[in-house]
């Protein structure tokens, strides 16, 4: 008989414990296809926010939406149901009773162009509080404050002044192109394959990967020029730049070793200097000390 | 005739004169044209020495962060420049190198100091001594740098002539004045301080000590780590080609021909002297045209890094070029992508083997990190962001800087247009800590 009222109790605190856990999803209601109101705008935000929805957020769950929440599902290792539930609000990141307490219909509206002005303004500092898309009396001080700094009337209103000043995005789009037309590395690689060509053709490979390595030592070192063609082309640096040496067609195993050197690869573990023992003509070069020998050259970190 | 005959011969000499003055003309020109242009950047370097000493001294006195940064960037932009110029002159790199090393040094830290103002922390005292003792070399160099120009006029040296003076044996006092002077600066310029500041070029980043540990491997040891880390069962006759005290990691190199086996190709190999890890290796053999896939590739290098001792490496970015694939891979601690421990293997996608690894990066910098809870939340780090960019879900990522500290960041990739960045914003402070642009390429490829 006592050990029953135990047992009674104890299951009774499970229950009640496990109730308190749950409360969040018995209080929030699932979103699904068709809803309406500031819930689903909140949950529109935080998909928009993600980079899963590119269209406007409405309030109301519409197709553009279902698909933002399919993907955003699959990529947590949800159920893609297409429905807000507990578990797809909590990778969301929204906590339930907040939703619900907004969804609830206070006088706070939600607005985008608010919440883009807040975060705006925060990033110049104007404004301290929450991102959250509802003008309160700290954003419109803040607006103000812009206004009066910017020289606009200081009304508090985010009207096509302010929205310009602030650099807001009007949806008028000039054209853009896209930066990688316009950059490209094959220069640089090239460079370095007639660099490693007329300096070490017919040494080892590994001693014209350390050839390359040397160059872009050399970039980073400061006793040195910034660029690649800055080093190559330094006047008196390199032999095969004042013979010409460096016009001859590279060959495949020099791309290749200016490839792995630019990749990463320093077989020399940081030398700036190189030189050829049996034809160097500076006598300053002997000064340095060498620390590795690879074919014919001979390297030194200092 | 024999009239026609001189007549021929007369013409041909005159034809031979005239296309000789003609050489001699356009070589005159030349000559011209590129003591012009030595002169012109001579003339400008003098004057960002100059202004560089000028701004260096007004930063002693003003307070304001704004002027500050405004006095730095523009010292930066002249000592980069200047150091550009002066790289472009023939002069020996032996007699200005250290003069060269002055002046980048003071743009990396022009730049550090700038950003240090952006950032709303005002410079200490010992940046405050610093700044003066440039000051002062700056100062130096201008005053040599003067009076070079001024003996330059008076007595017409043309600068192109250093480099003319195999062929004519020009007026050796003057071309020895130009090369002493710098000599002579040279050397004055080897007392100037280390710096200590938060930039790329920092002597201290070359001092800092890199994390291995371990006890020192002995030259006998060499040749069994090398087999056991080619791992193909191969015997090899190892040579070292060096013995790197002065290098970033201390190591051994070596070369390994195949013993037995013609058909198998040479490799080369780093072997660190403490510890006994491989830095970096290189198969030198020659690659076919790809018969696997890229994503076998990948494999192929995860397993390889698996069994070498390797776990928790992520891969994050793979370019191709003709049969072979570079891979870098990240440490992965907890969540947390640690960018400075990277490794990069290399892969034949003809034979499928690995031809290339190259962990010196990696071996400086792991250690177990203690990970920080960040401070801001996914959501405000999110607000640091353009609002015109679309931003997807960060990861954690830890990134080093220039200086060579690590900062954990929030790791956003960002579409904007066509374009597609990596935006990291400090999980600390909410900075913006680095903008990457990732160039989409054919053949390289992002994973996130």
């Amino acid at each position: 008989m006592k050990k029953a009222t135990k047992i009674l109790c104890f299951t009774l605190m499970i229950t009640f414990l496990i109730s308190i856990l749950f409360m969040d999803s018995i209080y929030a209601r699932t979103i699904s296809w068709g809803s309406r109101g500031n819930d689903v705008r909140e949950v529109q935000q935080r998909l928009r926010n993600w980079g899963y929805l590119k269209g406007t957020v409405d309030g109301v769950y519409g197709a553009q939406t279902y698909r933002a929440v399919i993907a955003f599902q699959r990529k947590h290792g949800l159920k893609a149901d297409g429905v807000i539930g507990p578990q797809t609000r909590r990778a969301l990141g929204i906590t339930a009773p907040a939703a619900a307490a907004r969804g609830g219909g206070t006088t706070a509206k939600f607005s985008e162009t608010v919440r883009i002005a807040q975060q705006k303004l925060k990033q110049w500092s104007y404004y301290k509080g929450a991102v959250d898309g509802i003008y309160g009396p700290k954003t419109g001080q803040a607006i103000r404050d812009f206004q009066r700094k910017n020289g606009l009337k200081v009304d508090g209103v985010i009207g096509p002044q302010t929205r310009k000043a602030l650099g807001m995005p009007t949806g008028a789009q000039t054209a853009y192109t896209p930066t990688s037309r316009g950059v490209t590395r094959n220069d640089d690689v090239r460079l370095m394959a007639m660099a490693i060509n007329g300096e070490a053709r017919g040494e080892p490979y590994t001693g014209q990967v350390a050839v390359g390595a040397v160059i872009l030592n050399r970039v980073r070192h400061p006793s040195f020029p910034n660029t690649i063609a800055g080093v190559i082309y330094e006047p008196l640096a390199f032999t095969a730049v004042a013979d010409k040496q460096i016009y001859l067609e590279p060959n495949e195993t020099a791309y290749r070793a200016a490839r792995d050197a630019l990749n990463g690869w320093d077989p020399t573990g940081g030398a700036i200097y190189y030189w050829n023992p049996a034809t160097a003509t500076s006598k300053w070069i002997w000064t340095r000390e060498p620390s590795v020998k690879i074919g014919k050259h001979w390297f030194a970190h200092r | 005739m024999k009239n026609g005959f001189i007549i021929l011969l007369a013409v041909a000499l005159v034809g031979v004169g005239i296309w000789g003055y003609n050489q001699y003309a356009q070589n005159e020109q030349h000559m011209t044209y590129l003591d012009n242009q030595f002169h012109r950047m001579f003339y400008d370097m003098v004057g960002d020495v100059q202004n560089i000493q000028v701004n260096l001294a007004k930063t002693m006195v003003t307070g304001t962060p704004k002027q500050n940064v405004l006095l730095f960037t523009e010292t930066m932009r002249l000592s980069y420049d200047a150091q550009e110029k002066l790289s472009q002159l023939p002069i020996e790199h032996a007699h200005v190198s250290k003069t060269r090393k002055f002046l980048s040094q003071v743009g990396d830290m022009s730049l550090a100091l700038a950003r240090k103002n952006l950032e709303g922390n005002p410079l200490n005292t010992e940046e405050m001594s610093t700044l003066q003792e440039l000051h002062n070399y700056a100062n130096l160099l201008a005053q040599n740098l003067i009076e070079l120009q001024a003996s330059i006029a008076k007595d017409g040296v043309r600068i192109g002539e250093l480099q003319r003076k195999a062929a004519r044996k020009l007026d050796k006092v003057n071309e020895n004045m130009v090369t002493t002077r710098f000599i002579d600066m040279e050397e004055r310029m080897k007392e100037y301080p280390e710096l200590i500041y938060d930039g790329p070029f920092s002597e201290h980043k070359s001092r800092r000590k890199p994390k291995l540990e371990g006890k020192e491997i002995s030259p006998q040891e060499i040749k069994a780590i090398a087999e056991k880390f080619a791992g193909n069962g191969v015997q090899y006759k190892a040579t070292i080609l060096g013995d790197m005290n002065n290098s970033n990691i201390p190591a051994y190199v070596i070369d390994l021909q195949p013993s037995n086996d013609k058909n198998q190709s040479s490799l080369s190999m780093s072997i660190s002297k403490v510890g006994g890890k491989v830095l970096w290796m290189l198969d030198t053999r020659n690659v076919e045209k790809a018969r696997l896939s890229e994503k076998q590739g990948v494999q192929i290098a995860q397993d390889f890094l698996q069994k070498r001792g390797f776990p928790n490496m992520v891969p994050t970015y793979s370019i191709k070029t003709d049969g072979q694939m570079v891979i870098n891979f990240a440490y992965q601690q907890e969540d947390v992508i640690v960018y400075p421990d990277l490794i990069k293997v290399k892969v034949g996608l003809d034979q499928g083997s690995v031809i290339g690894f190259e962990a010196e990066g990696f071996w400086f910098n792991h250690h177990e990190r203690t990970l920080d809870t960040p401070k801001i939340t996914p959501q405000e780090a999110r607000e640091r962001i353009s609002v015109q960019a679309e931003a997807e879900e960060p990861r954690l990522a830890i990134v080093p800087t220039e200086g060579g500290s690590e900062v954990l960041c929030y790791e956003f990739k960002v579409n904007y247009l066509e374009d597609t960045f990596l935006v990291y914003i400090n999980a600390e402070t909410g900075e913006e800590q680095r903008i990457l642009q990732v160039i989409i390429k054919d053949e390289g490829v992002l994973m996130m």
